[in-house]
């Protein structure tokens, strides 16, 4: 016996689990079984099924809109390739050395470097009046020429900065600015990287932004046309009611004459009567 | 002949671009759907689903391939989503009512459908959309996962993290709050 007599299922704890195992087909044959036989002899349980059929049933009516085109943008218009896996092939001795060298002795080799460089530069930085001057080359002069000097007006109340002056006296020297702006590979390879890396966002943030408009365009419109059919139903409702109202004043209006009308007759006929 | 999603992940992981947008025209519509079925808002649902393919992109390098990817993308949709009602909850934004618009429903017509039927499936969309929101999130998440995207019990308890014996209470709780919901409204209509 499956069902009381007051009509409650005896199924047990295990109902709620059965009823949607059975619901939504995902029951072992054993279970399935089991329940059909609860089924068979259970009112409380078959009728709660159908019940639940039909809310699912119900539930297909709620679709999710379509939005026009596609939703998500594609990659390759906002970020940059994912990082490919390395392809494994034969390299030279000498970039296998290179790049089994951990990066902080890469970058002490780099100021190593460009220290060496300084030094066979002759490099000479004074600190004066002037500011601070970077000189290089063999040849000394008497007064070094700025090529470059940032002057700056002295104030009591703001220090005065470090003006650099970058001087190139001897023939064929390279300016020190120069030098360092001469990058490393790995530095160059890391600002490529990163300017890759602002073009991409720059690009994204361009598209989401044409997006966002776009939609904002669309939730505009999307709010006029609601704004207008709305109006317009009211607009309907507004004269259906006057039109409501003016029928009941011409009825009400309509019964007041036919009254007088009665009463003026009664009023004749009595007066003929009493002649 | 379309290929499976492992091999355009296996593809993508390799630097051809081309095979992940192919991942997201394939995917982009349920996550959209899920997405929107969860919030109920088209704007939300749609950030929703830009915001999970982007991140589905950055983090593929770390996808292992134990889930299906589908489940993987799910995952993060949920997440996403989980966040944003989060967010409303502590600041509730006022929302202008998202109603359908007349010429959405003339092309959201079916060519068979009379318009008597349209504005009734409308109707009843509106009523369970509306019946939706007043289930609790992990009731409603498992209701929709469930229901349009056909996920298995067992499926559903690995996005959730609970117990499969779980899932199956909130579905029944679920439906069973909707049963109640969708009654009332009709006897409001009535």
């Amino acid at each position: 016996m499956t069902m009381t007599k007051d009509g409650f299922c005896s199924y047990g704890n295990a109902r709620e689990q059965a009823l949607m195992g059975y619901l939504y087909d995902e029951m072992s044959p054993d279970e399935l079984a089991q329940f059909d036989r609860h089924l068979s002899g259970c009112l409380v349980c078959r009728a709660e099924l159908d019940s639940l059929t039909a809310v699912r049933s119900e539930m297909g009516a709620w679709q999710a809109p379509v939005p026009a085109g596609q939703i998500a943008v594609r990659v390759a218009a906002v970020e940059p390739a994912v990082e490919p896996r390395p392809v494994l092939r034969p390299r030279h001795a000498w970039q296998r050395t290179w790049s089994e060298i951990p990066a902080w002795a890469q970058a002490a080799a780099a100021v190593l470097v460009i220290g060496a460089s300084a030094g066979l530069a002759n490099l000479d930085v004074s600190y004066g009046a002037g500011g601070l001057s970077v000189r290089t080359g063999w040849r000394h002069q008497a007064a070094p020429v700025a090529v470059a000097a940032v002057q700056h007006e002295a104030s009591p109340l703001v220090p005065n900065p470090v003006v650099a002056s970058v001087v190139t006296d001897a023939p064929g020297a390279m300016p020190v600015a120069t030098i360092e702006s001469v990058p490393s590979a790995a530095t160059a390879a890391s600002a490529s990287a990163s300017a890759s890396d602002d073009e991409a966002m720059l690009r994204r943030v361009r598209a989401l932004v044409q997006e966002s408009e776009k939609r904002q365009q669309r939730e505009l419109a999307l709010r006029l046309a609601e704004y207008t059919r709305e109006s317009q139903s009211q607009r309907q409702a507004d004269l259906v009611r006057i039109d409501q109202t003016l029928g009941l004043y011409q009825r009400n209006t309509g019964m007041e004459v036919l009254r007088t009308q009665q009463q003026l007759n009664s009023l004749v006929q009595r007066v003929s009567e009493q002649r | 002949m379309t290929s499976p999603d492992e091999d355009l992940v296996a593809r993508s992981l390799g630097g051809d671009q081309e095979s992940f947008n192919q991942l997201i025209l394939r995917w982009e519509r349920p996550i959209y759907a899920l997405a929107y079925r969860t919030l109920g808002r088209e704007e939300e649902a749609r950030d929703v689903c830009q915001e999970t393919f982007l991140r589905a992109y950055r983090s593929l390098p770390g996808f292992r391939g134990q889930a299906k990817f589908s489940s993987w993308l799910y995952r993060i949709a949920l997440n996403l989503c989980r966040d944003f009602l989060r967010r409303e909850r502590r600041a509730p934004i006022v929302h202008m009512p998202e109603d359908v618009d007349l010429m959405e429903l003339a092309v959201a017509a079916e060519p068979s459908e009379s318009i008597e039927d349209l504005v009734t499936r409308k109707d009843l969309s509106r009523h369970v959309a509306k019946a939706m929101k007043r289930l609790p999130d992990e009731q409603r998440t498992a209701i929709v996962l469930k229901e349009y995207h056909g996920l298995t019990f067992q499926e559903i308890a690995d996005l959730q993290g609970c117990p499969l014996s779980t899932v199956k209470t909130r579905l029944y709780q679920g439906l069973t709050v909707l049963r109640r919901e969708l009654a009332r409204s009709a006897g409001q209509v009535a």
